[in-house]
């Protein structure tokens, strides 16, 4: 199920907050997330719910046998080193088996019989999850959870298990036991779900359609203009997608008591890669660098080692997103562009702001183009379109009634992307929630939001609604 | 504060619990009306749907069909599409739009408005017509036409070819520009030599004895597009036609429509919100064929002509196919379709004529499925969608009786643009059999191979008459392979 579906939003949301809300005690709060987390995650993978819990109780066990052994370092390290292998084993299996097995072939010109599975929704996901869990129980930073329903709870809950953040265990350990629903906190969760939801409904399926139209059409036909624009389209779309799903989880954590950390700030706003990946899903890449980067000695060893372990780390981030060479080539291209401008900071923090945000626009929105295509020579067909190198010139009267036809929805994206909606709503905060407002203003403020949220509400139902229209798809033959 | 923050987050959330509740008890509908389509019914549960998930896909496809409001929500979105769709026509409602079509309007079918053949309508009460597969409505049915036989076309069931979405589900770009709606046409070379090598296979299957013509028509985005679609060198239907007749054998004679409608630009050849022709339109194309086939056209002023009203209403305008994609997608686009509908002049038969339609032909060279409630220009009305007045809509085979007393046959195989084309054959052919190669040859369809049915009916003239969506729909290009002898091509 997806948060921007309709069932989602009249059924099992309002089901599962009047469950959530008539149970009286913490355990039965509890309960009631994690029955309807699990019917949340089998409408999607009636199958693979059970993977998901057996992955949940094997780093819930793992975590009672390094407890049971506490002072036996041996016991603990075995047990570790058996739960990541299972971890890292039954991603590597559901995820990449298929692709590794293509690879040997190609290789190897043999002709092993390539698996056919389909991947089990976000397990991605709930994997890093659960070895937060299991790494930090070994490095002693985190106690030992004794309950498998609440160590579920933080697994399988359903507002972070399909599309993230990627949740510390850690983050979350006192929230499982203790947590408040507020109505203020309530309030601030739907204003953050109404966001995310528009952001998702409003901006990314949209932008997401004219960028398909483009880049998944034939590039044959595309011209400087409409490359662009169907890339631009699909930058805007990736982020709002993404980001706006982060809101919607963030939104609704907060509803039931949670508190989530950030996953986006605002980066298309960055001036540098490094800043871009400071700003971006940030939950995955603190996760590589606290997990991976660090224990490989990150930045504190030879310059050749460090440059190794950011080499592993972006290999590996662009693994996780998909197991197809071009996520790896990705993962590579920011490497490189983190390596140059590790080697040339002092050059590049002398180019003005402007040029530095641009072409930092620019790099990550030719990341993308990678990241779109999984069959290389579209990437190239993409950029040489772009550039003029390839396609059907600069311009023809399709692209540029498409241009038009998109030109607000280019804008809307461009403005929501920026820091501007942040600032005004900060001001306007500022002014009306000041310790010695008056009570007036602190009112308009929470109408205004509320108002507004309602106004976002309605505009993504209608637009899912609409997106059924479907004039004769059933037809004859 | 509390009260205010209580407020919304109650307005919120009895929104969403009380459409939610009542989203389970209020009446499903069996069908849309702005859609023209079957909305998806409460799928059936079983164990194994249930396992590999499609039915929790049903049940989503389901929920959002059968919404409440769904039909009142449907217009805001398309309003609202005047941000996503933009084009500065500001109020005057005309537009300049490039949207996407799914389904049938690139494949040559009637568009789902309506059914596209005229039969007797399965028996409502019976639980075994599918709603969900197209729109059945039993007032279609005239009891004045009900014809000798009973028996349904038989719904074609899910076929893997149906299935996969390059063949069938097509999504095309189409021009919108103030009231005229354009469907843009890819050449793709691959198919186009299918198409070629299937109607040179059809020539051979035939016989020496009888003349092959392939007749291929441009649609209106030819005439009417901006130059550079209709020049651009993947866009350009001319030069694609050209090709694909170049790759056929000398046994083959081709047809030039394009000469003789160009011509007539100026006239109303090609409807506006819709993706046929007019029948002034195909009679251009007629005379081109005369030429070629060395007849005397009929002067077009010697038919008794007309307007198609509307049976329950007596308007004479319509909205086509094209529109009810733009209606979906813009407000402002539709509005100017809206205040410019098209019409449906027609040119009845200057001979006597008598049509009867056949589902199958079965083994032993019997004709099946026997319905005779269609003519040449079945009525001049007709309650839904008005091209359907042309030959009874898109029949799997057709046969009208002249009485030309010449005993020649001709054999039509067509898609929908062929319906107003076939009338004007009635002048020169004491029978003439028209077949829709798409009801043939699939894993759910019946069998035919072209050669039995001519030792049934007889066959002097051989015409391939399509749009030029056909030539590059591999689809249809394997319909005509099979109907040739030939295997489909995956």
């Amino acid at each position: 199920m997806v948060f921007s579906s309709l069932v989602f939003l009249f059924v099992f949301l309002p089901l599962t907050i009047l469950f959530y809300f008539c149970s009286n005690t913490i355990s039965a709060k509890n309960n009631a997330l994690v029955i309807m987390s699990i019917l949340f995650y089998a409408w999607g993978e009636p199958v693979y719910v059970l993977l998901m819990l057996f992955s949940a109780y094997i780093n819930y066990y793992t975590g009672r046998m390094m407890g049971a052994h506490k002072d036996e370092p041996g016991m603990r390290k075995a047990w570790l080193i058996l739960c990541v292998i299972i971890d890292i084993g039954l991603l590597g299996f559901f995820k990449y088996s298929g692709w590794i097995v293509e690879n040997i072939n190609a290789l190897t010109g043999l002709a092993i019989p390539v698996p056919q599975i389909a991947l089990p929704i976000g397990i991605s996901f709930f994997t890093f999850q659960t070895m937060t869990y299991t790494i930090d129980v070994y490095r002693g930073e985190v106690k030992v959870q004794r309950s498998y329903r609440d160590f579920l709870l933080y697994v399988s809950m359903f507002s972070q298990l399909i599309a993230g953040p990627i949740v510390r265990y850690s983050e979350i350990e006192p929230q499982l036991t203790y947590r408040k629903t507020t109505l203020k906190g309530a309030f601030y969760g739907l204003n953050r779900f109404s966001i995310g939801l528009a952001k998702k409904v409003l901006i990314a399926n949209y932008c997401g359609a004219t960028a398909d139209k483009i880049l998944g059409g034939d590039l044959g036909q595309a011209t400087v203009i409409s490359a662009w624009l169907g890339v631009i389209m699909y930058t805007l779309q990736i982020y709002f997608d993404f980001g706006g799903y982060s809101d919607m989880a963030i939104g609704m954590g907060r509803i039931f008591g949670f508190k989530f950390s950030e996953n986006f700030d605002l980066p298309y706003t960055s001036k540098s890669i490094t800043e871009f990946w400071r700003r971006w899903h940030i939950s995955l890449s603190s996760f590589f660098r606290d997990y991976v980067y660090i224990p490989l000695g990150g930045s504190r060893c030879s310059k050749a080692r460090q440059t190794f372990n950011m080499f592993v780390v972006w290999s590996l981030t662009g693994l996780w997103h998909g197991s197809s060479w071009n996520f790896v080539f990705w993962g590579m291209y920011f490497f490189l562009l983190l390596f140059i401008e590790k080697s040339m900071k002092d050059i590049l923090e002398g180019i003005p702001d402007v040029l530095r945000h641009l072409s930092t626009l620019f790099l990550v929105a030719i990341g993308w183009v990678l990241f779109y295509h999984t069959d290389m020579a579209n990437v190239w067909k993409t950029l040489g379109c772009m550039f003029g190198l390839y396609g059907s010139g600069f311009t023809n009267t399709i692209s540029g009634i498409t241009l038009l036809n998109n030109l607000p929805l280019l804008l809307l994206g461009i403005v929501a992307a920026s820091s501007l909606p942040r600032s005004v709503g900060n001001i306007f905060k500022a002014l009306c929630m000041r310790k010695d407002s008056n009570a007036l203003a602190k009112r308009a403020y929470v109408v205004a939001t509320g108002i507004m949220d309602l106004f976002l509400l309605a505009l993504s139902v209608i637009s899912l609604v609409g997106s059924s229209y479907n004039a004769f798809l059933y037809f004859r033959f | 504060m509390k009260k205010y923050y209580a407020f919304f987050l109650g307005v919120v959330f009895l929104c969403l619990l009380s459409f939610g509740l009542y989203s389970f008890v209020d009446k499903d509908d069996d069908i849309s009306q702005a859609e023209n389509r079957g909305l998806a019914q409460k799928p059936e549960f079983t164990l194994a749907k249930f396992f590999d998930g499609t039915y929790m896909q049903e049940l989503d496809t389901y929920y959002t069909d059968q919404f409440p409001l769904r039909d009142r929500l449907m217009p805001m979105n398309a309003s609202m599409n005047k941000f996503y769709l933009f084009s500065p026509g500001g109020s005057s409602g005309n537009a300049t739009i490039i949207i996407e079509t799914t389904g049938n309007a690139g494949q040559g079918g009637m568009g789902g408005l309506g059914q596209d053949t005229q039969q007797p309508s399965p028996d409502p009460d019976d639980p075994s017509s599918d709603p969900g597969v197209t729109m059945q409505d039993p007032e279609i049915q005239d009891p004045g036409q009900t014809g000798t036989t009973t028996e349904p076309t038989p719904e074609p069931e899910k076929d893997p070819e149906f299935e996969n979405p390059t063949d069938a589900q097509t999504v095309n770009s189409m021009l919108v520009s103030g009231d005229r709606a354009m469907e843009i046409v890819y050449r793709n070379d691959d198919v186009m030599a299918l198409y070629a090598e299937a109607v040179n296979e059809l020539a051979k299957v035939v016989g020496p004895g009888v003349n092959t013509y392939s007749l291929l028509t441009p649609n209106s985005t030819q005439f009417y597009g901006p130059a550079d679609i209709r020049e651009g060198g993947s866009t350009n239907q001319c030069t694609m036609i050209t090709d694909v007749y170049k790759m056929m054998d000398s046994s083959v004679t081709t047809v030039d429509a394009y000469a003789k409608l160009v011509k007539h630009m100026d006239e109303y050849i090609y409807f506006r919100t819709d993706h046929h022709w007019t029948q002034r339109g195909a009679y251009y194309a007629y005379t081109a064929f005369c030429e070629a086939a060395d007849l005397d056209p009929v002067p077009l002023d010697q038919f008794e002509t007309g307007y198609a009203s509307h049976t329950d209403t007596g308007a004479t305008t319509f909205l086509g196919t094209l529109y009810n994609n733009v209606a979906g997608s813009s407000a402002q686009a539709a509005a100017a379709m809206e205040a410019n509908p098209d019409q449906l002049e027609y040119f009845m038969p200057v001979v006597g004529t008598d049509a009867t339609a056949y589902t199958s032909l079965e083994a032993g060279g019997v004709l099946y499925g026997a319905y005779n409630g269609v003519t040449t220009v079945a009525k001049q009305s007709w309650d839904k969608y008005l091209y359907m007045v042309f030959i009874g809509g898109d029949q799997p085979i057709e046969i009208i009786e002249t009485d030309v007393g010449n005993d020649k046959v001709v054999i039509v195989l067509k898609e929908s643009y062929g319906n107003s084309f076939v009338p004007f054959l009635t002048s020169h052919y004491s029978k003439v059999v028209i077949v829709d190669p798409r009801k043939f040859n699939t894993s759910s369809s019946p069998k035919l191979y072209l050669p039995d049915l001519i030792a049934v009916t007889g066959c002097d003239d051989l015409i391939v008459i399509n749009y030029p969506f056909m030539p590059v729909n591999k689809y249809y290009c394997n319909r005509l392979r099979t109907l040739a002898g030939l295997t489909a091509l995956g």
